[in-house]
């Protein structure tokens, strides 16, 4: 085991802060109702507004890409290697392939095998990747091999044990009020532990891969996985830490969770639906 | 800001006896084997350097980043950073602000599409195809459907797909040519290698302003550990060339600032005739790289080209050439330093 994976792992597995209590959690369900309720007054037509770390980093880095139409969706390799690797680094841990490299192309071939016996599609991408040639599905695959080692490599799977779950399911949670503004928290893994007060209290620790390299947000971007996780799932156990990984730029970033580092997290996506709301706004009027 | 202590070392006994000029020391570090290797002897090659592997040196990195930022510190850009607030630093943008008068394209701007360079491009991709599904096909229609899904390759594949059916059919003979050579020689890779292709690698300087980029076409171990185990491997389709060590030396730097440990080896395939040149990194290699690349990012950073950079540019270098030197001028001249001049000129001439 190397250091920087030991240290990554004991990270995830030391995670100590103490639980925000439920009635810090109220605190901050009601400032995040509040500020949405007033950023989010001039949305167009009340149109929905799903918030998810993209959208948080868009605003602060690149606000003038909101104004810009969505493109129609089209497949493409980055869409598919998060899904694809995710599950290859999952059958990984499991014991089932040596490596990343080894699991893809099976792990794709079943999937595709699946979709094509019974029409269920466990990605969503099947069709779309059983209708490439062997050079663009190749692309693929090496896109997701590639993705994968970074987080396979990342951890030391021995010591963590059966406490880590690969890939949750998003975090998701709607801001009560008149307008349709939706959080949605997306992160690679997360470790739960029973704290020593016992089961009711177990607490997590998440961790994130990001492309690029950390912003001057980052801690902000951090807080707010653990927010949405907390507001999503108020009886499961509580986030205490949230390790980022850029792993292009060999980054590591690692925020505890206190009430402080939530009230950031709020008042930045107040700020995310705030910008959003101005430039779609603009946009609409001409300006 | 003193360079890296790796510099105080000195340079090699086979650098200084070779006459070489820095940055493109020919010698035995740069293995060179003129038969093509196929299966496990390939593989020993690169992972066999005959050093022992580096190990984690976070002093010594710190040191090298430091240097680096130091270096640019009191730089303020002449112009707006043209990609989207950053100066990307990139191994052939260092080349081109290193590249001496004589080489410096007129115009400073990107290269335009070629048959070499789109026989490059096509056939990267039938590398990564070959490290992850372990064969190839039918090489030009499989290069193309990948290179298609890539969005930064849209133009070249649109120009591939306009070429005169002459340069067209020189192009999918060449690459079908490289593919077989691949397929022959690569062996497939064992997955507890954690092989993989296309990694993206970025590093900011400073406050982020400035970032060294770069892809890794094969990148072999873990990515960080106690000691090197990571092999980093780069493809071209070309003729061998020195700016590909001057490649491998930024592709290590880079590499070593992520990670904070340096690769073991960087090496250099050349899917044309097979060869592969392997580089054993130590802190020589990646102080002269971070000079290098220090020395560039202040020229791109808007600085002029000092008469000392000259001895950096890549394409001087296929002409064997003396270490730059200090010629004293008159009483009143400073110093003029000269790294330029191909061997056997005299001051008067080199000017």
């Amino acid at each position: 085991m190397s250091g920087a994976t030991r240290s990554v792992t004991e990270l995830l597995m030391t995670a100590e802060e103490p639980p925000v209590g439920s009635e810090g959690w109220t605190r901050l369900r009601d400032r995040l109702t509040a500020g949405v309720s007033d950023a989010a007054t001039g949305l167009v037509g009340g149109a929905d507004l799903e918030i998810g770390l993209r959208q948080v980093r868009r605003a602060r880095y690149q606000p003038e890409s909101l104004h810009l139409p969505d493109e129609p969706f089209a497949w493409r390799p980055v869409f598919v290697r998060r899904s694809l690797g995710m599950a290859a680094v999952r059958a990984c841990a499991d014991g089932r392939f040596r490596g990343p490299a080894e699991a893809v192309g099976p792990l794709a071939d079943r999937a595709v095998d699946e979709w094509r016996l019974s029409g269920w599609r466990t990605f969503h991408w099947e069709p779309w990747l059983a209708g490439l040639g062997s050079g663009g599905r190749a692309l693929v695959l090496a896109d997701a091999v590639t993705w994968a080692t970074a987080l396979w490599g990342a951890l030391d799977w021995a010591g963590l044990g059966a406490t880590v779950e690969l890939g949750p399911p998003d975090d998701r949670w709607s801001v009560p009020g008149p307008g349709a503004v939706r959080l949605r928290g997306r992160y690679e893994a997360r470790v739960v532990r029973a704290r020593p007060s016992g089961p009711a209290h177990r607490a997590s620790a998440l961790l994130s891969l990001s492309g690029g390299r950390p912003g001057d947000g980052w801690r902000d971007e951090l807080a707010f996985l653990a927010l949405v996780s907390g507001l999503a799932t108020p009886a499961g156990p509580t986030p205490v830490r949230v390790v980022g990984l850029w792993p292009e730029a060999g980054a590591r970033r690692v925020v505890d969770v206190d009430e402080r580092a939530l009230t950031d997290a709020v008042d930045r996506v107040v700020d995310t639906v705030a910008v959003t709301t101005d430039v779609v706004g603009a946009a609409a009027a001409g300006v | 800001m003193d360079a890296p202590r790796g510099e105080s070392r000195g340079r090699r006994a086979s650098d200084r006896d070779s006459g070489a000029h820095p940055g493109v020391a020919d010698g035995p570090v740069s293995r060179i084997r003129e038969l093509p290797l196929a299966g496990a002897a390939l593989l020993d090659h690169l992972r066999v350097t005959g050093r022992p592997r580096p190990a984690a040196d976070p002093t010594f990195t710190a040191e090298l980043r430091a240097f680096l930022e130091d270096g640019i510190a009191d730089l303020g850009p002449s112009a707006p950073p043209p990609d989207e607030g950053r100066w990307l630093v990139t191994p052939d943008r260092l080349d081109r602000s290193l590249s001496c008068r004589a080489h410096r394209r007129a115009d400073g701007t990107e290269r335009a599409f070629t048959v070499p360079m789109a026989c490059g491009a096509l056939v990267g991709v039938l590398f990564r195809q070959l490290v992850t599904v372990g064969r190839i096909a039918d090489p030009m229609t499989e290069a193309l459907e990948g290179l298609s899904l890539d969005d930064r390759q849209v133009p070249l594949v649109a120009w591939i797909e306009g070429l005169a059916r002459a340069e067209r059919a020189e192009l999918d003979m060449e690459v079908a040519r490289q593919a077989r050579g691949l397929s022959d020689r690569w062996p497939s890779l064992d997955p507890s290698w954690l092989p993989r292709t296309g990694d993206a690698v970025r590093v900011p300087l400073g406050d982020g302003t400035v970032e060294l980029t770069g892809r890794v076409d094969l990148a072999i171990g873990r990515p960080a550990g106690e000691v090197a185990t990571t092999a980093l491997v780069d493809l071209a389709s070309g003729g061998r060339r020195p700016a590909h060590r001057h490649e491998r030396g930024f592709q290590a730097l880079v590499e070593t600032l992520r990670s904070s440990v340096p690769p073991f080896a960087v090496a250099t395939y050349y899917s044309r005739t097979g060869e592969l040149d392997v580089e054993p990194v130590d802190h020589e290699l990646l102080v002269a790289a971070a000079k290098r690349c220090l020395a560039g990012t202040r020229v791109l950073l808007g600085e002029a080209p000092s008469a000392d950079d000259a001895g950096w540019c890549a394409a001087c270098a296929v002409q064997l050439r003396r270490p730059p030197v200090v010629l004293a001028g008159g009483a009143s001249d400073p110093p003029v330093r000269v790294g330029a001049e191909p061997v056997g000129l005299t001051r008067e001439e080199a000017a």
